[in-house]
């Protein structure tokens, strides 16, 4: 592996001249550990929370503050300003929630230290906030919030959060206010020794009169003096002025409710270029505040992007054929993720999409960056990582639409525009941020998807509570109007609509070549196992706090579960074989488990309008765990990336690997069909009759399950005796092989509908191949 | 030679007393284990299980024999020792014979870690024949099982020297060499010999169990079996703790309060009543004169006396039974106990409604805070109940008992005199203690000859006339204990820790919360599991922490060391591991250095996700808290934890604990000891022996 400058570009197996000292340094660490092709020998230095405090001018996350009382950014990007001085703008609610100076942020939570049941928060002392209310008046002029609960973005017609603009080491934020289009680029300023923030505004001409709440400090008296607001007498000897610069005629400064200062502009107000700073400090200090106004007010020209934030590359050199199916047929190779980049970004895959050329795919990360890589053929010796953006709130889902990326976060849709072609986003726009979004560490955005019609699918995780049992309450979030449902937005990112609900943690979901849509989710309270969802538009898929449905119905039946000691106790996604060059497999379903770090085939069929069937396993090792699946259309193969976390068998941070057709026989079952007395499998190839014919070659088990409420998982109990828990020997009676060679029909003992039932078999192929495996089915109903 | 003829041999031998001499005598020439078991034909019905049949050379072509049945097949017998308590000591053989089930035909290869010679035949054809020095065996040649049963026998011959033991493991196709699930050996249901074996098993535990040996003087108590030393309730202050009313009816007939009572019924006729009144008065007396002085070693004198809570307060405070309701509950006191409330009552458990005419004021806190106070072989283990938790627990218990009738003990010196004498002749004092001279004497044990064992505690019927003592034996008891007695009762004197360990446990019903409650280790598994000495300290209570503290319920302490140590050891032993840890290598630092690093999340498992790490704590626990690593390495039996992490389903099915290694052994760590999932799980535990000393992982 190597890491090369942008400019500076050397053959592989040649160390670049690097541009930055920290390369260096990261290098000379690794240079005394042998390091192959894929292993990431410098692993031990990724991921430190100084280093997610990443060289760049912002973080989206939950942020929390340190006043006014329960001031919670839900959706807060925390922005560095220079002059160690920072501020977090709240892209639901239109409002800057807090500056503070000092040290950046806590990297608590999840997503950052691993941290159940908390967020990041403000590291540094915080000199002003705002309540957790619209930072823009609606057109009555109230700042009160009319949204059913305190959670999703403001009704656009008052205040919309369009997007964001890195640049250079600053940012532009873009909203629309009562029609009117306001770009805003947060600073500071540093004047005799003190330290202020800016608010650089520059808006068009105003087609209608609003107002943004700038600060407020409770118990304080508010008095304008011109141009500039004081706000006092507090009690703690601290005094907290806002001036106002360079502002067109009619825009001013008020006092509301005593002790909030707000900002108001008139309809028709000219376009202009105008400043608010914000100064919190000791009366003594007063005297200087008009130091701090000097200055023309700045909003860089986003037209013109500013220079690239990471012109060096990383390059990997792919494995070949790291693992293969016993009979040959598919083969794994590997495309191992710039672990050693020149900024200790942690690598944890979460979400990918080809660009139409097939060499190129953009990969996002659980931190929040997302990568390009290039370089994807044959060989896979020349695989170039780019860094495309950065700064994102747990991006768990990717998608590219006409060569556009979209990536699905906690906070919104994001699609990201590259002006300048330059390989770096340079607008950040909100294509939706309908998605509502406590303080939940447990509230993930899981994957992005489209339908034929071209509308968006993503699903949103239910609040589990720290420790893993039940839903909401202190230190879990609130069950807001999308926890645990599967979403789906509009073509043209205007309409976000619940699709379906009762979800618990489905990471990952599949939409099929028509609009079928499905989900895995993850085993606990009330999620007996782990599911194959066959969602329906209004389902119910189990989870009691999440059904957002009163009364709660029945769960509908998944497709199949998933016993987790041998098949799947977290899911992943599905993907749909849509490729002609990946063996017998055209048109079926595949699923992924992201805790098994397996891959199945699902074996699928619909009995009286209910659709059942189960899974068999394709032999595959990936690098880190199966995630997200998406076959490239140019080669035609399957990709996989998934990144390690919680109880999965994955011992990498992140992999990338690329499951290829050997163009060998495969070895497997492909068909199960449930019959009234026997069940049938139909294999990939013939199979030889004396071994198929041998029913002592069969074995069968079944079992139920019953949860343990709020508890984790289920008990196994018996379908024969219910009262006794484990599995039941299921006796087959005969086997027989079709003239074909192709299906075996085993007469079952007494078949009957059941949560889980399992064949296993080691049977001989016509070829000779031998094929050991493991059928995973539910049986919902007999025909 | 027929079964039957095998039967008359075998009851011939016990009527027939011979003084030194074994007491099974066989003939080998008649071949009990070439014909006695051929099991060609699949039994309709079977058992889990195996069954054994060991045998010593004794002398010339004759063997002696003892038949039992075991899980698997493991054993040890240490050098010397006897492997079954009716064969004597050192050289023997052992043949495991029954079924091994395949769930569909397969192939499957086998080895042994072995001590002795083992051959091993499946279906009529060898599958191993080994000879073994301490280390593991080749793997024998690929042997095909068919679907279901198939017959299954297993003959190990103990070494020349040293320590016998056999652990026998088997390798399934694409798989790894692991246990043999227990679940994968049966036995036919009937098997005729073993059920006289058995017989003499079940006399033997009887006569310990029932303290003949307390009347009937035989072997040295503290050379033989450790039941021969058994006690019974003390009677020093018994006054203080018990009602008379209801001594008075314990003492009359227990079995009639307690169906389960080991007490006989010692007073017979019409004077029985008044006789037992006037024990019960004269143990009603024996009050405690100085609490502190006389119960030294309680841990809440104040309680043992009258000077606690009166049960009427405490049966009268809702609040206080409420919180002992959910207490009890989360200590499964109903795994022993019939709770007040339950819809069905189990004849084989304990009942509770009486604790209010049993104890006297204050005692029950005291009794539910030390049970072994007064009693040291007492099956009620101590919980370690904080005062408060007592108190809940004895408001709840006795607001449900009955009432006690108000009947209090005579003072009338004529009648305590009479009851002291009673105490004196009766045969109290042969089981409880008191310092009073005892004037009851009987046969010693040498002196019961066959026809004693069906007369006396032993008769059909006890009438009114009777003098001895009615233990209300079945007829199926009484006939074990005949068969024992008919035997020279040399196996008292054989303390053999697996079968006492079988014994023990059983009493001590383990089994009602192992295996039974989620979270709980499974029973069955922890002879192969757990260190023996760690596994005494925390039987006999010695451990101040707890192994899993997230479960609610908590391990009592059986606190009686030598019982402690017996069944630690004998849990072992019935695994195939010796009754010590063996010595250990040094730790080695560098592996330990891996080790480290494989546990962390920077290039390793990441198993700190679930485990603590001493002051370290896990990192993303999801209802799957693992236990804490520095209390693993002292804890457990390195096999153990390399079985553990190989396959954690395989031993516990209910663990969240992920697989992490593919059925070749190999690791997804390919950069660590290229990917040896052996070497990595060895270096894991070479750091996880540093206990205390274990250094934080490496974190992100």
């Amino acid at each position: 592996m190597q890491i090369v400058g942008g400019r500076n570009r050397r053959a592989p197996g040649k160390l670049a001249i690097l541009n930055t000292v920290r390369v260096l340094l990261a290098l000379a660490l690794a240079a005394g550990i042998v390091c192959g092709p894929g292993l990431h020998a410098a692993e031990a230095k990724k991921g430190q929370a100084e280093d997610l405090d990443q060289n760049f001018p912002f973080q989206t996350a939950c942020i929390g503050t340190q006043f006014p009382a329960g001031n919670v950014a839900y959706k807060g990007i925390a922005i560095k300003l220079g002059n160690d001085a920072y501020m977090c703008f709240d892209t639901d609610l239109l409002r800057m929630a807090a500056g503070w100076t000092g040290d950046y942020l806590k990297f608590d939570g999840v997503a950052f230290s691993g941290a159940h049941g908390t967020h990041p928060s403000i590291a540094g002392d915080q000199k002003f906030g705002t309540k957790q209310l619209p930072g823009v008046a609606d057109a009555s002029g109230s700042f009160t919030d009319p949204r059913p609960e305190p959670f999703g973005p403001i009704p656009a017609a008052t205040g919309r959060w369009d997007g964001l603009y890195p640049y250079g080491n600053k940012v532009v934020l873009a909203y629309t206010v009562g029609g009117t289009k306001v770009l805003e680029m947060p600073g500071s300023t540093v004047a005799d020794g003190l330290t202020a923030f800016v608010r650089n505004f520059k808006t068009e001409k105003t087609k209608s009169a609003f107002a943004l709440m700038i600060c407020g400090v409770e118990g304080a008296t508010g008095e304008l003096n011109g141009n500039t607001a004081v706000l006092s007498g507090s009690g703690n000897n601290s005094v907290t002025l806002v001036g106002l610069a360079g502002a067109p005629r009619g825009v001013k400064l008020e006092i509301a409710d005593g002790n909030q200062v707000v900002l108001k502009v008139p309809q028709d107000a000219a376009a202009a270029t105008f400043k608010v700073v914000i100064w919190n400090g000791t009366p003594e200090e007063k005297s200087k505040f008009a130091g701090l106004l000097a200055g023309d007010a700045e909003v860089a020209d986003v037209k013109h992007p500013g220079p690239n934030h990471w012109p060096e590359t990383v390059v990997t050199q792919g494995v070949l054929d790291a693992n293969s199916a016993p009979d040959g047929s598919y083969t794994v190779d590997q495309l191992p993720p710039p672990v050693d980049n020149p900024w200790h970004r942690r690598i944890r895959f979460s979400g990918f999409d080809f660009f139409a050329d097939g060499k190129r795919a953009a990969v996002c990360t659980w931190d929040g960056d997302i990568w390009i890589v290039s370089g994807i053929d044959d060989t896979l010796q020349n695989l170039t990582w780019k860094r495309f953006a950065s700064g994102q709130y747990e991006t768990l889902g990717l998608k590219i639409v006409n060569d556009v990326i979209y990536t699905s976060g906690r906070d919104q849709i994001t699609r990201y525009h590259d002006f300048n072609n330059d390989g770096e986003a340079d607008y950040y726009e909100n294509f939706n941020n309908q998605v509502t979004s406590s303080d939940g560490f447990h509230e993930f955005v899981f994957d992005l998807q489209t339908d034929p019609d071209g509308n968006f699918w993503f699903a949103k995780a239910g609040p589990v509570r720290p420790g893993g049992r039940g839903f909401a309450g202190p230190n879990a979030g609130t069950i807001s109007a999308d926890a645990g449902s599967m979403l789906k937005l509009s073509k043209d990112g205007s309409k976000l609509e619940v699709y379906a609900t009762g979800f618990r943690a489905p990471n990952g979901i599949g939409v099929g070549p028509h609009g079928e849509i499905t989900s895995g989710d993850n085993e606990g309270s009330w999620v007996v196992q782990c599911p194959i969802n066959w969602v329906r538009k209004g389902g119910f898929y189990g989870v009691k706090d999440t059904a957002h449905l009163n009364p709660i119905p029945q769960r509908d039946p998944p497709l199949c579960w998933l016993d987790w000691t041998e098949t799947d106790n977290s899911s992943g996604g599905q993907v749909w074989v849509t490729s002609d060059k990946w063996g017998p497999y055209k048109g079926e379903m595949l699923h992924l488990s992201y805790g098994k770090c397996a891959l199945y085939l699902v074996l699928k069929e619909e009995v009286g309008g209910v659709m059942q069937g189960g899974v068999v396993r394709i032999p595959a090792t990936f690098t880190s765990s199966a995630m997200r699946g998406r076959f490239n259309a140019k080669d035609g193969q399957l990709y996989i990336v998934g990144l390690q976390g919680w109880q999965t068998t994955a011992v990498k941070l992140a992999g990338f690997d690329r499951v290829r057709y050997t163009g060998k026989p495969v070895h497997s079952v492909k068909g199960l069909h449930i019959t009234k007395e026997s069940i049938q499998l139909t294999f990939t190839e013939p199979l030889d009759p004396s071994s198929a014919n041998d029913v002592e070659n069969y074995s069968s088990k079944r079992w139920n399950y019953v949860a343990k409420g709020d508890n984790y998982g289920a008990n196994e109990i018996s379908v024969v005796s219910p009262t006794k828990r484990g599995r039941d020997v299921v006796n087959i009676t005969a086997a027989s092989l079709s003239p074909d060679g192709r299906t075996v029909t085993l007469k079952i003992e007494d078949l009957k509908p059941v949560q889980q039932m399992s064949i296993k078999y080691t049977l001989k192929a016509k070829d000779g191949v031998e094929m050991s495996q493991d059928v995973q089915f539910t049986i919902n109903k007999l025909p | 030679m027929q079964f039957l003829d095998f039967v008359k041999v075998m009851l011939k031998s016990f009527v027939l007393p011979r003084a030194n001499k074994l007491i099974l005598l066989l003939s080998l020439g008649f071949g009990w284990g070439a014909t006695g078991f051929a099991q060609t034909n699949i039994p309709a019905k079977t058992e889990p299980g195996l069954v054994v049949t060991f045998t010593t050379p004794e002398g010339g072509q004759a063997k002696a024999a003892d038949v039992v049945t075991a899980p698997n097949v493991w054993l040890y017998v240490p050098a010397g020792k006897p492997a079954t308590p009716f064969l004597p000591g050192g050289k023997f053989e052992a043949t495991w014979e029954g079924f091994i089930n395949a769930e569909r035909r397969a192939d499957y290869q086998f080895q042994a870690e072995l001590s002795g010679g083992l051959k091993l035949e499946i279906n009529g054809a060898v599958a191993l024949a080994a000879t073994g020095n301490g280390a593991a065996t080749e793997l024998g040649k690929p042997v095909r099982l068919n679907r279901g049963l198939n017959v299954f026998k297993a003959s190990f011959t103990s070494p020349t020297n040293g320590d016998a033991f056999v652990r026998l493991e088997w390798k399934p196709k694409d798989s790894f060499v692991q246990l043999i699930p227990t679940d994968a050996l049966a036995r036919a249901a009937e098997a005729p010999n073993l059920a006289q074996a058995e017989k003499l098993h079940q006399g033997r535990a009887l006569f310990v169990d029932y303290r003949c040996v307390k009347c009937h003087a035989g072997p040295a108590p503290e050379s033989g079996m450790l039941e021969l030393t058994m006690d019974a309730p003390a009677f020093a202050g018994i006054g203080t703790r018990r009602n008379y009313e209801w001594l008075a009816r314990w003492i009359a007939d227990p079995k009639a309060l307690r169906p389960t009572a080991h007490m006989p019924q010692v007073l017979h006729g019409p004077k029985a009543k008044a006789e037992a009144e006037a024990i019960a008065a004269y143990l009603a007396s024996l009050e405690l004169k100085s609490a502190k002085g006389a119960a030294g070693t309680l841990l809440n004198v104040e309680y043992e006396g009258s000077s606690g809570p009166a049960n009427t307060t405490l049966a009268e405070n809702s609040s206080l039974a409420a919180g002992g309701r959910e207490l009890a509950e989360t200590l499964h006191c109903a795994a022993c106990h019939n709770l007040p409330g339950a819809t069905e009552m189990d004849a084989a458990k304990i009942p509770l409604l009486h604790v209010r005419e049993k104890f006297a004021d204050g005692a029950l806190i005291g009794f539910l805070m030390k049970p072994d106070a007064h009693y040291a072989w007492i099956r009620m283990p101590n919980f370690k109940l904080s005062e408060d938790e007592a108190n809940r627990l004895a408001a709840y218990l006795l607001a449900a008992a009955d009432k006690p009738k108000s009947a209090s003990a005579t003072q009338d010196v004529a009648v305590l005199e009479r009851g002291k004498k009673l105490v004196q002749t009766s045969g109290c004092l042969n089981c409880h203690v008191l310092k009073l001279e005892n004037q009851f004497a009987t046969k010693r044990l040498a002196d019961l000859t066959g026809a004693n064992w069906k007369q006396g505690c032993l008769a059909a019927a006890h009438g009114e006339t009777s003098k001895a003592p009615n233990f209300n034996f079945t007829a199926e008891e009484r006939e074990a204990l005949a068969a024992f007695g008919a035997t020279d009762r040399a196996s008292l004197m054989r303390q053999v820790p697996a079968e006492f360990a079988e014994r023990q446990t059983h009493e001590l019903n383990c089994r009602e919360c192992h295996g039974k409650f989620d979270g709980f280790p499974s029973f069955d598994i922890l002879g192969g599991k757990l260190r023996p000495e760690w596994s005494r300290a925390f039987i006999d209570g010695e451990i101040k922490w707890k192994p899993r503290p997230w479960l609610e319920a908590r391990m009592p302490a059986f606190a009686l060391p030598q019982r402690a140590e017996g069944i630690a050891q004998g849990l072992a032993m019935s695994h195939g591991y010796p009754p010590q840890t063996p010595v250990e290598p040094a730790i080695d630092a560098e592996a330990a250095k891996v080790g480290q690093k494989l546990i962390s999340m920077v290039g390793g498992f990441s198993c700190v996700s679930c485990h603590a790490v001493g002051e370290f704590g896990a990192t993303q626990v999801f209802d799957s808290a693992g236990i804490n690593f520095a209390r693993t390495g002292s804890r457990l039996m390195k096999p153990y934890v390399e079985r553990w992490v190989r396959n954690p389903q395989s031993v516990d099915p209910t663990t969240k604990m992920p697989v992490y290694f593919d059925e070749t052994g190999k690791s997804p760590l390919g950069d660590v000891y290229g990917g040896d999932g052996a070497k990595q799980i060895d270096a894991i535990w070479e750091y996880i022996r540093l206990g205390d000393k274990m250094p934080p992982p490496p974190t992100p």
